[in-house]
């Protein structure tokens, strides 16, 4: 800051949030009680005792319970200032991972490809439009996100033809004997399909870090109980 | 046919400030004008609401304020449910927070709570401090004051969060630890939050417990859940909404549902044509 580098004023007024959080929270108490109205400075307390003519006191709220206290500055810092700040700079994350997954979720390989249809369907599933998406729609476009495939890589074309309109014959078929119920067969119903991923590839995924992390602290700690880790003597 | 594959590769190297205002608008426009859309219960948000159902009615309580304004959104609703679940089955309940922002969030669930009126203008919860609830306030030390609550919680709060003495409080007779509470129940946004409280509240003391926690958390509790140690789940703000269903009080989750939706959908839509601008991308390189 003192040399005036690039993005000097940021850390100008960093530093004075600092001090005026700190002033704050220290010296200046706020909430003078007359009653149940609060007032910020006594003065201002006193005058309304003054002007109506009441013989209440004024009692200011003990240290340390002021910054939870409706009247001090702490307080009005807190939901004035500090929330609105915290809750702008989360909220900026929504643009980020747009702009993000828009420019670097590509469907590069087999793995990448499979994160990508699994995120979008947590993305869909978690929130209530997800369940709004019958099974039977995700089922046709199933079939023909395989017809793309198949003519991508067979390029067959009678195969392709064959395959659409086996698949969504069969479809429509099974659809017009069930009476299109939205969320059966539950495995192509996309709330259930996120729950799914949720409890059982993401669980099994995570259960096993954790163990290897569980194992990995009782290797690290055998080694420095017999002596084989030095590294913190400076080895 | 090279129109449209034209039109989704000018699509694919869209600026960046076109994405921002789209996912503006589309979070912008479902808050302002609501758009009701159905919720549905998941069964581990079920297990969570079956868990606090379960306590047996005039319990004694924790629960434990771990967020700040930034993750709001998302445990508030969440925090405010669970207190109107317990305070309606009789519970007292005792607040703890390992956040230093916890004890704010508190009084703003609690204030939200007391302000809460039915249709005869008649307070819903005609709750008092110290009777129905206590605020413990905040502590320093994450996990060592967990630990601490388990073995003596005298030591760690000697006084609540008004300053008065814990031993001159009624409602803090006998209580001596976290053996003391029928249910634990964290409202955590990372750390200290769940993974804290189960490993050194719940799992030493063999209390039951709960908890609530971001989107993004999820997939690092939801082992915890499928073992017991945690009596089911809410996720972000879905499962705050699940529960607001649940408990038959629709609030800023359910509202909030439509917006995180359509902000999904923008995001999918964009996902797909980046890739589908990708693919032809590749496809026309490798034809010139």
């Amino acid at each position: 800051m003192l040399k005036q580098q690039s993005g000097w004023i940021y850390s100008a007024i960093a530093i004075a949030s600092f001090f005026f959080a700190f002033i704050i929270g220290f010296f200046i108490r706020g909430a003078y009680f007359v009653g149940e109205d609060v007032y910020f400075s006594q003065k201002a307390a006193e005058a309304a005792i003054l002007s109506s003519g009441s013989s209440e006191v004024v009692v200011p709220v003990d240290w340390g319970a002021h910054v939870q206290t409706d009247g001090s500055l702490f307080q009005w810092m807190f939901k004035y200032i500090f929330s609105p700040l915290s809750a702008t700079m989360f909220a900026l994350l929504a643009f980020f991972v747009a702009s993000a997954s828009f420019r670097a979720f590509r469907a590069r390989n087999f793995e990448a490809s499979l994160l990508l249809v699994a995120g979008i369907i947590i993305m869909l599933g978690r929130v209530p439009v997800g369940s709004l998406i019958s099974s039977w729609t995700i089922m046709y476009i199933l079939a023909f996100s395989i017809g793309i495939g198949i003519n991508t890589y067979v390029k067959n074309r009678n195969m392709v033809f064959g395959w659409i309109l086996g698949s969504c014959g069969l479809i429509t078929g099974f659809g017009m004997t069930m009476g299109w119920p939205i969320d059966q067969p539950a495995i192509f119903f996309l709330p259930a399909l996120q729950e799914w991923i949720y409890l059982v590839p993401n669980l099994a995924g995570s259960r096993a870090i954790l163990i290897g992390i569980g194992l990995g602290i009782v290797a690290t700690s055998l080694r420095y109980i017999f002596g084989l880790e030095k590294s913190y003597l400076g080895e | 046919m090279k129109f449209l594959e034209d039109i989704i590769l000018r699509l694919g190297a869209v600026d960046r400030r076109v994405i921002f205002v789209l996912i503006g608008l589309a979070v912008l426009i479902p808050l302002l004008t609501p758009i009701s859309l159905p919720v549905r219960e998941t069964p581990t948000t079920v297990k969570f609401y079956d868990g606090i159902d379960n306590i047996p009615k005039n319990s004694k309580v924790l629960v434990s304020f771990d967020y700040g304004p930034s993750t709001r959104p998302e445990i508030h609703p969440m925090n405010v449910g669970v207190l109107r679940h317990m305070l309606r089955n009789g519970h007292q309940i005792y607040i703890s927070c390992l956040w230093p922002d916890g004890i704010y969030m508190a009084l703003d669930a609690l204030e939200e709570i007391t302000d809460e009126v039915n249709p005869d203008n008649v307070s819903t919860f005609d709750i008092k401090e110290y009777e129905d609830y206590i605020l413990l306030g905040y502590r320093p030390g994450a996990e060592a004051v967990i630990k601490g609550l388990a073995s003596d919680l005298r030591k760690v709060y000697t006084v609540d969060a008004n300053g008065n003495f814990i031993d001159d409080i009624e409602m803090m007779d006998g209580i001596k630890n976290l053996n003391d509470f029928a249910y634990i129940y964290s409202g955590s946004a990372g750390y200290p939050g769940t993974f804290e409280w189960v490993k050194y509240g719940g799992d030493p003391t063999g209390v039951p417990m709960s908890s609530g926690t971001t989107s993004v958390q999820v997939n690092e509790v939801i082992p915890y859940v499928q073992t017991g140690q945690l009596i089911g789940l809410l996720a972000g703000m879905p499962g705050a909404a699940e529960y607001e269903k649940l408990i038959n009080v629709p609030g800023i989750a359910i509202q909030g549902m439509a917006a995180q939706s359509f902000a999904h959908i923008v995001i999918v839509f964009f996902i797909v044509f980046g890739n589908l601008a990708f693919f032809l991308k590749q496809r026309r390189d490798r034809k010139y």
